[in-house]
């Protein structure tokens, strides 16, 4: 009998105790998540745009580009590099896809005639023409 | 094209050229001015001429080389046409080229027949490499003293991008000097400026540009940016381990292996086709869902003849069969023309 109280007192306790980790532990990343925030928070207030990467304090950049820019009356307002010309992004798509011709031109006139490989440059000139051949060369 | 419309033909960069207008009147002076821009990328270009600026660059490695404006945009498009890419379309492929024999004009190396070329598979036995490609950050573009300096060792060629910048300038000198709507076509990579006839430019697309319209391939018509194709049965020639062709797989430095027989791809200028259709060749099958994300409307001939066709290509009308693509739902819906 006093044996099984012994070891309900024994389980009451260990309960009590695993109930005390558990509450202390969201304790614990509950107060880090915060701490993480408000650090993070003040950092991006005392040093904005600073990063570690970067060499140049962000103020420097502002008056550098003022030094170039007319525009730059504010030097609290960076200046952005120069826009990129679409070229320079990417490969740019057609303004309009290829339409399919359903049927063959109705006219019967060759391909326009490529000299013989060997002969020599010597253009030529054809009248209309039922279209042009884009294969490999 | 109508009988409104004029075109004349001549031989450039190895291949036939075609200049076609809106007016015939200014057809004269629309070949006048596209053949000064040949003139003027041969001069600059060329890498089987020995008085070539690019062949000044290509003989003094590790010196900034002086060179002309043609030259200069040539080796910039080159290298963006590398680093949008992923290194795929690669200038500094020369050496491998020269390697596999491609050491002058085709026309002196005799090629292969273009029947026995396009055979059931593309008839191609890959030979083994010869040369490791340098790699396009080798080359130093300084725009500010216009040089150009290669690093020892690269040989560059500007095969897969200059021709098809010279049909965009060369289109563009056309219409400045006719005044009128211009197509220009360098061996079937094609540049439009200015307005088009009413019913578009009606272009057959098939294998080889100097096919005759009966060739297998389909008719489309556009008015206006640039088409481009790019093809392995084309420029191949054999060599002691087997054929090769002049698309250059930058990874292996041999003849690229594509899932492609032919790819035409059409954009808003002929360069940014003719990069697209370059590497789609050097790609293979996962080309298909990069040209979907660029929306580049696209014709992709299969080694076995098949043919699909993305991003907005029409389908009607092709004389080849279509390729499976997989599941039928998918295949549905890969093939259906956009709206």
């Amino acid at each position: 009998m006093t044996r099984t109280a012994n070891q309900s007192r024994a389980a009451l306790a260990r309960d009590a105790a695993l109930g005390r980790l558990s509450r202390a532990r969201r304790w614990v990343i509950a107060g880090t998540a915060a701490l993480t925030a408000g650090f993070a928070a003040l950092v991006s207030v005392v040093a904005p745009g600073r990063s570690l990467a970067s060499k140049q304090p962000a103020r420097a950049v502002a008056s550098t580009a003022a030094n170039t820019s007319t525009a730059a009356a504010s030097p609290a307002i960076p200046q952005l590099p120069p826009a990129a010309s679409p070229s320079s992004l990417g490969l740019q798509g057609p303004d309009q896809p290829p339409q399919s011709i359903p049927s063959p031109p109705q006219e019967s006139s060759p391909a326009p005639s490529a000299p013989a490989p060997a002969a020599p440059a010597a253009p030529s000139q054809s009248s209309g023409g039922g279209g042009v051949v884009s294969g490999g060369s | 094209m109508s009988h409104s419309e004029e075109s004349a033909t001549l031989e450039a960069f190895g291949s036939t050229a075609l200049v076609a207008v809106t007016e015939p009147a200014a057809l004269d002076s629309a070949r006048a001015a596209v053949e000064r821009v040949v003139a003027e990328f041969d001069r600059a270009c060329s890498r089987f001429r020995d008085d070539s600026e690019l062949s000044a660059v290509n003989a003094r490695p590790g010196v900034p080389v002086h060179v002309g404006p043609v030259l200069l945009e040539a080796v910039t498009v080159a290298l963006r046409a590398a680093r949008l890419t992923g290194g795929d379309v690669d200038p500094t492929v020369g050496q491998a080229l020269i390697s596999l024999g491609y050491d002058r004009d085709f026309d002196a190396l005799g090629g292969v027949a273009r029947d026995e070329a396009r055979g059931p598979a593309g008839g191609l036995s890959v030979p083994r490499p010869l040369a490791s490609i340098p790699g396009w950050r080798t080359v130093t573009v300084d725009h500010e003293r216009s040089t150009i300096r290669v690093a020892a060792g690269v040989m560059l060629d500007l095969g897969a991008t200059a021709k098809a910048l010279a049909a965009d300038r060369a289109a563009g000198e056309a219409h400045a000097a006719a005044g009128c709507g211009v197509l220009v076509s360098f061996g079937g990579d094609l540049a439009i400026v200015g307005p088009a006839p009413a019913a578009g430019w009606r272009i057959r697309v098939t294998d080889d540009h100097r096919a005759g319209f009966d060739a297998p391939g389909q008719w489309i018509s556009l008015g206006s940016g640039g088409l481009a194709t790019s093809s392995v049965a084309v420029r191949r020639w054999r060599t002691g381990s087997g054929l090769a062709h002049h698309l250059i797989d930058p990874l292996t430095g041999r003849s690229a292996d594509s899932a492609w027989r032919t790819v035409s791809v059409t954009a808003g200028c002929c360069l940014d086709a003719n990069i697209a259709s370059t590497a789609t060749i050097v790609r293979g099958e996962r080309a298909v869902g990069w040209l979907e994300a660029l929306g580049l409307p696209s014709r992709l001939v299969r080694t076995d003849g098949t043919v699909r066709h993305v991003a907005g290509w029409p389908f009607e009308g092709d004389d080849l069969p279509l390729a499976d693509v997989g599941f039928p739902v998918l295949s549905l819906v890969r093939e259906r023309p956009h709206p």
